[in-house]
Formats: structure tokens, sequence, C-alpha cells
């Protein structure tokens, strides 16, 4: 029987609580994300995707209901653990890569890497595996301003794919790209997919829902998950 | 994952910080650059008033233990020989000394001089021969009139004779006041060397006999006396002794003096630091302005750094770091910008401010002597302020919420 | 009042210090009203987020407060030059009726720190902060010995006249006069040096006899360890004044406890001091922790931070012992007898 690696229950997020610009963007929102699956999350924008995967990414906290991640709630944890949590186990690729422009490609995939405490020399070396696997060598010390699309997308992947996470979500990841990105994006996803990663994406693209990889196919409308 | 210890993570975070400041070398030339002025402003007037009062001290050993002057109506009068047995005879006293000294102001270069009577003769011999640059010395063949009037002979202090070398009166000069008959000549038979400018540069010792005929002072009279008290511990009880047998007399001690100068120049340079208290407020409140406002970028930044796992704690112990290294190197710059200035320029403009303004600028070696001690004040003075001030900011800027970033732009 | 540098540097760094734990002290009040761990509102998380400038600011009073320490005997120091019959630092410390208070009040303040940022440190480990309250509360606590010793600062620095004649070392800590130093110097050294060395071996007692011992003994013999480490401290500075001292300037009138401080003396006081300090802070810390016993899973934390604190304090305590004994044996090898 596969196991849930993520599950939310029950999550809402409400913001501006009590003040004039309140907006509830998730509303008792529940999944439950097998081990190894790959789950894409659709609905049109505004709907709280988003929203959703940040939580489920750690990235914020819900104002009710619980986040669970590899059997650890995360939702009430103080941050310093909560965070400890995510960098250990989720890889987060966003919708405009953020990656920071006056820094090199090799200075932004170990971003991750630098408060656990991992030497110069450690962290260079998985970046460089990295580096080569994403065809990205030759790209290491240049300053990401410099790059083309394509391969600042290849860097915030390798970025998320650093600490050896098993999670990876993603959200929008083919928002900017042309048909050709897209295809290698779903190359790498599917790669991913079978090295054993556990892969949640937002997106409202066909191209990505529909593709034969995906394990399931969750809808989400107004904030709640409908199917 | 592999996770690191205490120390990498704290070496990861200090690369991180040295790599941000460098990032953004524009925004934090500025600071840098005023910061360091500061720094520099500080720690000159610190070596200044530390290398006086050193070279004040030691040149005040040589006073006498306990100086005895004599009041009357309110004014130093003549010290009469006739005390000179009663003050010896006090219990500890090792000696008495006479002194023949005083003001005299030479209209030729219209300002006031000091004037030591005391014996020529001696300092031809032994350790004294050396501190002066004898000329003019008289050849016997030569200038009769040297020979026959010891008695107005006198060596000068560089200061004086470079003043007299101005009004071509480098071989001889005439003291002269309008209540006497005639001027009295004086030949200069020498000038001190500059080991010891800051006491001797305005100095004239005359041969004691001519000095009191230029100072007026009668025979048997001295216008000071110098006690000389072997134990320490015993130089207040003495002086008050001499003060209790004799109340028109006055005593100063040697303890007194080294007070009074440190007491001048710790008060002279606290108070050009405080009138530097202006600025330093006014550079804080721009640090604080600055740390406060985060650019776009910058806020991008943190807001990535925070989605990609950083902890508020990481990116506060960055921003901090950053306040460190920044202040850090500020002040070390500083201080080595001071430290050339004092004792490599020797300090112009603020040399002025602590020696005073006189006829005649000493130019003395100010002995380079950086004392650690002063070294830790000017880090409290300059990096704990600006550490203090850049906590908050830095706070507020650490705990940027990622969603920030994942949700805009 | 007199106007020095280094008073000047005393009071920028004192109300930096003001400054910054004030800024604390509103944040910790906050916390402590405000916190409730459960709650998913927005209020709460700030307050989480608050807890890290607290933190931040007290490492930063702590820094400050130990700078102090130093730049408050070098200022005293200094200003010995300026005030007649000072020769040392304890001269400008005795004039006037602020300057003791002052030091003494400063060292209450680094112990004060110190254990409050170990419990913190404590309290962090746990994921959810079972000491919030308790330890914003003992900072509240604290945050008036900073405001006293501004307030005793600015007295001081008043108070300092170069008119008026202090007196120095040699006759604060005589034994003929009055006053705490006198009957510190006074107090002999074969009185003293028994009453120290009890004192170091109760504590060993307490560390290795009675902690091996069932838990009532052990509780007992650990709620000792905290007075116990106080009792240390002070008969420890009596030692450094009236044996330690008297070797270290090879004069049986000179005890002056801060003249060794200096390059003459080959900087002898910081070593000595250092381990004494960090002896006595690890064994208060230490003999503190004790006394936690909920949740369990703090209990357990607590008891390794004691276990490291109370190894810490072992080990200075010994290089304490070491370095100021060292100027006796020196002495008595090269002269073979006793001042």
């Amino acid at each position: 029987m596969a196991n849930p690696v993520v599950q939310a229950v029950n999550v809402t997020k409400t913001y501006n609580r009590g003040k004039p610009n309140e907006v509830t963007a998730v509303k008792h929102a529940s999944l439950k994300i097998d081990e190894g699956s790959l789950v894409v999350l659709k609905g049109p924008s505004g709907s709280g995707k988003t929203t959703l995967l940040s939580l489920i990414g750690c990235q914020t906290k819900p104002t009710r209901g619980e986040v669970i991640i590899r059997g650890k709630k995360v939702s009430k944890l103080p941050e310093k653990f909560m965070n400890q949590h995510k960098r250990r186990h989720i890889g987060f690729i966003f919708q405009h890569f953020q990656l920071i422009a006056g820094m090199s490609v090799l200075d932004n995939i170990v971003l991750p890497l630098i408060p656990e405490g991992v030497s110069p020399k450690a962290r260079n070396k998985r970046a460089d595996r990295l580096l080569e696997q994403f065809n990205l060598a030759h790209r290491r010390q240049f300053k990401i301003s410099s790059l083309s699309g394509g391969e600042q997308q290849r860097v915030a992947i390798a970025r998320a794919l650093i600490n050896n996470a098993g999670i990876l979500l993603a959200d929008e990841p083919t928002a900017h790209l042309d048909s050709k990105l897209t295809s290698d994006l779903l190359d790498y996803i599917e790669q991913l997919k079978q090295s054993g990663h556990t892969i949640l994406i937002t997106s409202h693209d066909p191209v990505i829902y529909q593709n034969p990889a995906v394990d399931r196919v969750l809808e989400m409308k107004d904030g709640q998950i409908t199917s | 994952m592999i996770s690191g210890s205490w120390f990498e993570r704290q070496k990861n975070i200090i690369d991180y910080s040295l790599q941000s400041l460098l990032r953004r070398r524009s925004k934090n030339i500025l600071i840098l650059i005023i910061f360091i002025l500061l720094v520099f402003a500080v720690s000159s007037v610190l070596f200044i008033t530390e290398s006086l009062t050193q070279e004040m001290m030691i040149t005040s050993n040589d006073l006498p233990d306990i100086t005895v002057q004599r009041i009357v109506g309110g004014r130093q009068a003549n010290v009469p020989a006739s005390y000179i047995p009663d003050i010896e005879e006090i219990p500890g006293v090792e000696a008495v000394e006479t002194r023949v000294w005083g003001y005299f102001y030479l209209a030729s270069l219209q300002a006031n001089f000091t004037i030591y009577g005391m014996d020529l003769n001696l300092l031809e011999e032994g350790e004294y021969q050396k501190i002066v640059n004898w000329k003019n010395v008289p050849d016997e063949s030569e200038n009769q009139i040297l020979s026959t009037r010891p008695d107005f002979r006198m060596i000068v202090g560089q200061g004086v004779f470079e003043l007299l070398r101005d009004i071509q009166m480098e071989k001889a000069y005439l003291f002269y006041q309008p209540t006497w008959e005639k001027p009295i000549p004086f030949d200069i038979i020498g000038t001190f060397k500059t080991e010891t400018e800051l006491q001797s540069n305005d100095m004239m010792i005359l041969q004691t006999e001519g000095a009191r005929r230029v100072l007026e002072l009668p025979p048997d009279e001295f216008t000071d006396m110098a006690v000389y008290v072997p134990n320490p511990e015993e130089i207040d009880n003495i002086a008050l002794k001499i003060r209790r047998y004799f109340p028109e007399l006055r005593t100063i001690t040697k303890a007194q003096i080294k007070n009074t100068y440190s007491s001048v120049f710790g008060w002279k340079s606290a108070f050009v630091l405080s009138s530097m208290l202006a600025a330093i407020f006014a550079f804080l409140i721009l640090i604080w302005d600055k740390a406060s406002g985060l650019s776009p970028e910058e806020k991008r930044e943190i807001g990535i750094l925070k989605a990609v796992g950083w902890d508020t704690d990481v990116l506060l112990s960055v921003k901090l770091w950053e306040g460190l290294i920044l202040s850090g190197v500020s002040s070390l710059a500083g201080i080595l910008l001071a430290y050339t200035y004092t004792f490599q320029l020797r300090a112009p403009g603020l040399r002025e401010i602590f020696i005073g303004w006189s006829a005649i600028y000493p130019s003395f070696q100010l002995i380079p002597d950086a004392d650690p001690k002063s070294l830790l004040l000017i880090i409290t003075i300059s990096v704990v302020p600006y550490l203090a001030v850049t906590v908050f900011p830095a706070w507020k800027a650490a705990i940027t919420d990622p969603d920030v970033v994942i949700r805009n732009i | 009042m007199i106007l020095h540098p280094w008073i000047l540097g005393l009071i920028i760094g004192h109300s930096a210090l003001l400054a910054v734990f004030s800024l604390g002290v509103i944040n910790a009040w906050q916390i402590f009203r405000g916190w409730d761990y459960n709650s998913t509102e927005e209020k709460q998380f700030l307050l989480e987020k608050k807890t890290y400038l607290v933190s931040t600011v007290m490492n930063f009073a702590l820094f400050i407060q130990i700078l102090m320490l130093f730049l408050f005997e070098m200022a005293a120091d200094e200003l010995a030059n300026v005030l007649p019959g000072a020769m040392c630092a304890v001269g400008t410390l005795s004039s006037g009726s602020y300057g003791f208070p002052l030091l003494n009040l400063k060292i209450v303040s680094f112990f004060a720190y110190f254990i409050w940022l170990m419990i913190n440190y404590l309290d962090n480990l746990m994921e959810t902060y079972p000491l919030v309250r308790r330890k914003y509360l003992g900072l509240m606590l604290i945050y008036p010995l900073a405001v006293v010793e501004t307030a005793l600062l600015f007295m001081f620095a008043s108070d300092l006249d170069p008119s008026v004649i202090t007196s120095c070392c040699g006759s604060v800590y005589n034994e003929g006069t009055e006053g705490l130093g006198g009957s510190l110097a006074g107090a002999s050294a074969s009185f003293i040096l028994p009453l120290f060395f009890s004192i170091v071996i109760l504590l060993l007692i307490n560390r290795f006899v009675l902690n091996r011992r069932d838990t009532g003994r052990k509780r007992l013999g650990n709620l000792l360890e905290f007075p116990l480490w106080i009792a240390f401290f002070i008969t420890a500075i009596a030692v450094i004044i009236s044996f330690i001292s008297t070797y270290v300037y090879e004069m049986l009138s000179h005890k002056c406890p801060f003249c060794f401080m200096g390059a003459e003396y080959c900087y002898y006081g910081i070593p000595l001091y250092f381990f004494l300090f960090i002896a006595t802070a690890a064994g208060m810390t230490g003999g503190l922790l004790e006394m936690i016993e909920q949740p369990q899973a703090l209990k357990e934390k607590a008891g390794f931070l004691q276990k490291r604190m109370n190894a810490v304090s072992l080990w200075s305590m010994s290089a304490f012992i070491v370095t100021g004994f060292l100027p006796f044996v020196i002495y008595y090898i090269k002269t073979g007898r006793l001042i």
C-alpha cells in the first residue's frame, strides 16, 4: 500500500483576517499524495492553487487545518523547525524561477545548503553533479542575468534538487515557456518521477495535466478542491 | 542531507555576508566613507591626547616633588633665602633648591618668554653638554667681550633662536625695560637640541647673575623653591606641613601638575569629541534610514532566501555580520589613517588645538604609541552604536515572509 | 563632572546597551502577554518572529556588557591620571560612592544575562518553546538592572571631581582601613584559603558524590550548587585580594585586584578573571538547570546542557586555581620561602 507522503487536512488560508480586505484563498482543502506519484493541481487563476502549494511547501502557515509532510505535522511548528523540515524534504520551483540575479549559477544552486552548514567543498561537489545532469557545467560561474530562459529554468530545477529532497513542488512551471522548453521540462519531470520523487505541480496548461505520466489531476475552484 | 557543525554554518554565513556586501557596493560605499572619516576623527583626537599625555608624563618626572611659592597680596612674590633652613629641617626633605626664573616680554619679538637663571658653567660639563648646540663659543683669541662678560651669557630654545635669527639678533640680544637706564646685552652661546622641544622651545637660560638683573631680583631672594622628597608617600604630608608652618607659602606637588596636564588634555579631547557627537548622531540616523528601507531588489532576495528554506535566524545573522564587517573594516581603516595622520604627519591642525596657539609652534615628535586600550575605546564609540542602530532594521528585513516572493513577481 | 573621552565611551556604550535592552523588553512584554502557541492568528506569527529579535538583542547586550566590564576597568585606570591621589583603577572607583556599587552591579548583570541566554538557548531547542512565558518574565525582571546601571554610571561620572583627593589601592586594601576592601585584605590568607578550598571541596563532593546517589540526594546536591557557586565567587575574590595579589606583586602591602590586569604584569589578570567568571557562570547555570522538571522532553535536553555546563565549570575552576596559585609557586621556587 502506498503511503501518503504529503497530506493537507482541511486547510484554510485567510489573508488579512478581520480587515476590510480579508480574503480566503483556500477553503477546507484536503488532499493526500502518495510516494512517487505525480499529481497536477489545475484550476483557473485565482482559484487558490498557488496558495495551497505554498501551504504544502511550508512557505506559509494555514489559518486552520494541518499540513503533514512525511508524517510530521508542520503547521504549528515554530519557523525554525518548520524550515528545517522543509529544507530536508521539499524542493520548490517557483513560477518566475526566483533566482538571484547578481549571483552566479553555482551560488544560486547551493543556496539551500548554506544554513545547513555544508562546507563549500561538499556543496560544490553536489552542485557540479547537478550541473552535469542539466547541461549547465559550462555556465557554472556565469551570472544569472546572462543566461537564457531555458537555462534559468534548469538552474531553478537544480536548486530544488540540491538538498536531495524527495518531494518536489512546482508552481506553474511552464507559464512563461515556449513549447520546446515545455517539452524539455516534461522530460525532466518524468525522469524525476522515475527516480522516485513525489511531484506536485500546479498548472492550467493542458500539455501538463494531460500528460500520460500524470497519476492524478485535482481541480481547484474558488479555494476548494472540487475533484 | 549532510549537515555541518555550528562552525561551518557560521563560516558559511560570514562568507555570504561578505559576498552580499560586495554585491551591493554602491549602496555601501557612502556609508563606508563617512564611517571611516568619523572613526578617523575620533581616533586622531584620542591618539594625540594619549601621546601628549605620555610626553607630559615623561617630562614631568623631572619636575621637583614640591614647588614652593610665596604669595603676598594674592600675587606671587619673591622668596627670601631665610625660609631654606626651616624647610630643610622638615623630616623627609632631601634637599631644597632655589630657582631664579620669570617671564620677560621681548619687545622686538612681541612675545613673552620664559627666562631661567642658572650657572651656565655647569652645562659645559657632564650630560648637560649634550643637549646644547654650542654656538659662538668664545674662542679665547677672538671676541674678548664674551669672556669678559660671563654674567651675561645665555642659551636659548630652538624656537627663540629662529625668531632672533629673523631679526638678525642670533649672536646677542638686548634686554630692555623702559625703567632701566640702558639695555642689557646678552650673548647667545648655544641653543637646545630638538628632543627637548616641547619644554625648551621658548626658553631662555641666562647666567644667574645676569638673570637676576633682568628679572630685578634682589641678591638674597629667589623666584621660588624646589623641594625634593625621596619618599613619594610623604610628599603630600610635607607639602601640608610647609603650608602650616608658613601660611604665606603655596605648595604645588608633582602629582598635582601631572593631574592638571592630564585633566586639560582630557578636557580638550572630550570637548572635541563632543562637538563631533552631532555628526555621529546624524550618521546614525542616516544608517537607520538606509537600513530600514529595503529596495525591492533586496526584499526580493530575502524572500527568495526564505522561500528556499533560510531561517529568520540565519538571515538576521547575515545582516548583523554585514554590519559588523562594514563597521569593522571602516574602523580599522579609520584607525590606520588616524595613526598615519597623527604620528607620520604630526597632526596638522589638530595639534594647535591641543598645544594651544602661541607665537612659536613646537615641532616636537609625537611618540607613536597606540595603546590597545584606545583601540577598545574607539571600537566602543564606533562599532557598538552602529550595530545597535542596525539591529532593529536587520530584524525587520529578516522576518520578511517567503509568501511575498511566491505570490508576486 | 569630568569631561574625558573614556567617560564619553562608557556613556555611549551604556546608552547603546540600554536602548537595545529597552527594545528587547518592550517586545518581551508583548510576547509575554499575547503568546498562544495554538493560535494561528497573524498576531501569533508576529510574536514568534519577535522572539528572534529579543534573542538577538540579549546576545548583543551580553556582548556589550562584557565589553563594558573591560572598558570600565580601563576607564577607571585612565581616569586615575586625572584624579589626585589615585594611582590605579581602585582610586577612581573609590572617589565618590558610586564606583564600586556600579562595578558590582555590572558583575551581577553579566551573570544574569549569561544565565538568561542559556535558558533561552535551551527553550529554543524545543519545538513548543515551553519556557516562553517564564523566560520573558525573567527578562523583564532583569531589565531594571540595566536601568539602575546606567543611572549609577551617570552619577558616578558626575561625581568625579578632580579637586577631591581619593585613596589609592594601597590604602583601600589596607588592613587598617574600614570598609569591605579593608576587611577583604585584612582577612588573612590563613583564614580565607581554607574557606575557599572547603567550598571547592563541597562543590566537588556535590558533583561527583551526591550526583551519583539516588535522586533525593542528587536533587539536594544540585539545588545547593547555585548558592555554592556564589560563595565560590565571593571567596575567590577574597583569595585574589588577600593572597594571590601578594605573590603577583611580591609585596605584602600591595593587594590591588586591578593593577595586575595591565601590561606590566603580562596581563595576568585577564586569564585569571576569565576563568573565574566562566566557572561561576557555567556553574550557576548548571545548578539552575536542575530545577527544570517539566515537561519531560525539556528535562532531558536540560540534562544534556547541564552536563556540558558542569564540565565547563569544572575545567574553568581548575584553570582558575592553577592560574591563581602560579605566582605563589613561582615565588616559592624562586626564593624558597613565603612572603
